[in-house]
């Protein structure tokens, strides 16, 4: 079966850009705008992956979302990258599989993925 | 003996309070922080902090400037009311610039933008820690500075010929490059220098100027001799700060207390109503047998160029954060741009590489956009004003936007002068103000996402130009999304974006700026949903 990464970021640019290089390597995909949004698609689409950008807005930023999603039985286990644009490593993102800064490296991020959920 | 002092100093664990309203942030600062070895409290509101402040002085504060309730700048203030050596660490969001600002000027040590990351926690602690040395070896310095100054004083007290030290002391004075005057101890003003007096446009008429009759001086209170002349009474809190009664900081209250020097930093209202920051010092210069301190001289120094320096540094350090955090946005959307281009002419599929190339476009022109913004603001250049025509200056404008309005299928109409009409203006530095105006207003009917809920008659942005005898009108008016009160504001404050990441915070403040050297004034109108008119109000 095809797997499906959910893609958070709110900037609409990125959000092209991510779904393009995944659906070019045969993934599906979904996407979110911010950290509320994300859980509302997440209900209806099951991702198996999930590429989260940090700083969004109505406070529904990184450590909050990871908050939330860690509290959800359904969904706690599913693998998250971190896309961000953060200088340096975040505090709260040690529950992330792992951090790519921006601008990243589309290989990169794509053999990460193939290495998760395959 | 002196190395084991030191030795206890470093070793104690240092305590920390911990103020933010959000559990996730006290939750993984405080692991943070223990992991660094500190003994951490938490509060979760200023209120709350500041109870727990009162209970147990803490040496370092930690705080987030945006709470519900008492705010961390509030808090900050009271923290160093109780204890002006605490240090105070800030946790600022992106685009709290203000607020930065704000909290420097009340002595907030460090601050580190949000989210926090654990090498810049320490970086801003550690620099809080060698700061509170450098204050404590401070204190014990001007500690032992007073205590001499007191012996000395009270020798002088004791002098008989007092008077004629402090009429030196007062002579010297009168050109120096402070603030210097006396008060007694019902902050009437006894005498002022030079300055002072300017400063306060206190003339001659109301106080006599030095070298009145020394032997008027009954040897206790009065300091040879100068008098208001007419007898009129004047208090220091209503000639300086136009208060009615005295000010409960005043250093010279303080003085009077404890027969110690005082220092705080102060703002004296001028005649003209404007603000001076100053730094004051208060010190007894009479001492009555008794010890009591009879009149205390004042020393201020005015430290506007201080804080603008201060000020500006900070919006540097806050400009490159903000910019370099942009700039990777961008960067990575000039990859997408690039990805989508290549992967389209793989499959060959000529949609996506229009797609691709358009994002290719848009994201150079928003870099070439940001760094010419920056470029702005790092040089302050000087306005060189030719002759204008309205006309062709509005033709100009609406030739440049016309391309990214089209490209965003919204429709750009104008209003003309007819006949034209001259104004004297630097075009180049007002072209760019306007576009930054217009840029907006595009930027505001394409808000991503959202404008499909509500599909509306089309978008359109109107720029139009008049003119009165002695005003230009340049109006630009776009049907949008408009903006929220607290965005409009804020809207010209250096590094408020209302766009989240899509904007740096710089562009409109450009704007302003531009306007306001140009003598003219910004307005905007705007209602949610509804759209947004910016009025811009020039001298012809």
């Amino acid at each position: 079966m095809t797997k499906k990464i959910l893609v958070v970021d709110d900037d609409p640019t990125i959000v092209k850009y991510l779904t393009n290089i995944f659906n070019d390597n045969g993934y599906e995909t979904c996407s979110a705008n911010e950290g509320g949004e994300a859980f509302e698609v997440m209900k209806q689409e099951n991702p198996d992956l999930i590429t989260l950008d940090l700083e969004m807005p109505n406070g529904e930023w990184g450590p909050k979302f990871f908050r939330r999603l860690s509290k959800q039985e359904k969904f706690k286990d599913i693998p998250v990258i971190v896309i961000s644009g953060l200088a340096s490593r975040h505090l709260s993102i040690d529950k992330a599989i792992t951090w790519l800064s921006k601008p990243f490296d589309p290989e990169k991020l794509v053999g990460i993925v193939k290495n998760t959920i395959g | 003996m002196n190395l084991n002092s030191d030795n206890n100093i470093t070793d104690l664990p240092q305590r920390i309070l911990l103020v933010d309203d959000e559990e996730d942030i006290r939750d993984v600062l405080t692991i943070a922080l223990e992991d660094m070895g500190y003994d951490v409290t938490t509060a979760e509101n200023g209120k709350d902090a500041l109870e727990q402040f009162v209970a147990a002085d803490f040496p370092m504060v930690l705080t987030d400037i945006k709470m519900p309730g008492m705010d961390g700048i509030e808090l900050l203030k009271k923290i160093k009311q109780i204890s002006p050596e605490t240090e105070i660490i800030m946790i600022t969001g992106h685009g709290d610039m203000d607020l930065a600002i704000e909290s420097f000027r009340n002595e907030a040590v460090e601050f580190i933008t949000k989210p926090v990351d654990v090498t810049t926690l320490e970086i801003a602690i550690s620099r809080a820690k060698k700061k509170q040395k450098i204050r404590q070896g401070l204190k014990a310095y001007t500690e032992s500075l007073e205590s001499m100054v007191l012996e000395k004083s009270n020798a002088l007290a004791s002098h008989p010929a007092r008077g004629d030290d402090k009429k030196e002391i007062l002579e010297s004075m009168e050109n120096l490059p402070l603030i210097v005057f006396v008060v007694d101890r019902t902050f009437k003003i006894k005498t002022g220098n030079a300055l002072f007096k300017k400063t306060f446009a206190i003339g001659n008429k109301t106080l006599k100027s030095t070298g009145a009759d020394p032997e008027s001086c009954d040897g206790t209170s009065q300091i040879n001799g100068e008098l208001f002349e007419n007898n009129s009474e004047q208090f220091c809190h209503r000639v300086c700060r136009n208060n009615a009664l005295p000010c409960p900081e005043c250093p010279a209250l303080a003085t009077f207390q404890d027969g110690e020097s005082h220092q705080i930093e102060v703002s004296y209202t001028l005649a003209n109503e404007e603000q001076l920051p100053c730094l004051a010092w208060a010190a007894p210069i009479a001492v009555d047998g008794d010890g009591t301190v009879s009149e205390a001289i004042i020393m201020a120094t005015d430290i506007q160029k201080v804080m603008d320096i201060k000020d500006h540094l900070t919006s540097l350090g806050l400009m490159i954060g903000s910019v370099s955090h942009g700039i990777k946005g961008l960067l990575t959307g000039l990859d997408g741009g690039v990805y989508l281009l290549n992967s389209a002419l793989k499959k060959e599929d000529q949609d996506q590489a229009r797609e691709g190339l358009q994002m290719v476009q848009q994201m150079t022109a928003k870099i070439k956009k940001m760094i010419l913004d920056i470029l702005f603001y790092a040089k302050d250049r000087k306005l060189q004003k030719e002759k204008v025509s309205a006309k062709n200056f509005a033709g100009d404008l609406l030739n440049t936007m016309d391309s990214r309005a089209k490209n965003l299928s919204i429709e750009l109409k104008s209003k003309l002068p007819d006949p034209d009409f001259n104004f004297m203006a630097d075009a180049g530095a007002l072209d760019s103000a306007l576009i930054n105006i217009l840029d907006n207003a595009l930027d505001a009917c394409v808000t991503d996402g959202k404008k499909n809920e509500s599909p509306k008659e089309k978008y359109f942005v109107e720029l139009s130009v008049s003119c009165t005898p002695s005003k230009l009108i340049f109006t630009i008016t776009d049907n949008g999304i408009g903006m929220e009160n607290q965005d409009m504001e804020k809207a010209f404050c250096l590094f408020h974006s209302g766009k989240g990441k899509g904007g740096t915070g710089l562009g409109l403040y450009i704007s302003k700026h531009v306007i306001d050297q140009h003598g003219g004034t910004i307005k905007i109108d705007s209602e949610k949903n509804k759209g947004t008119t910016f009025t811009v109000t020039l001298p012809k």
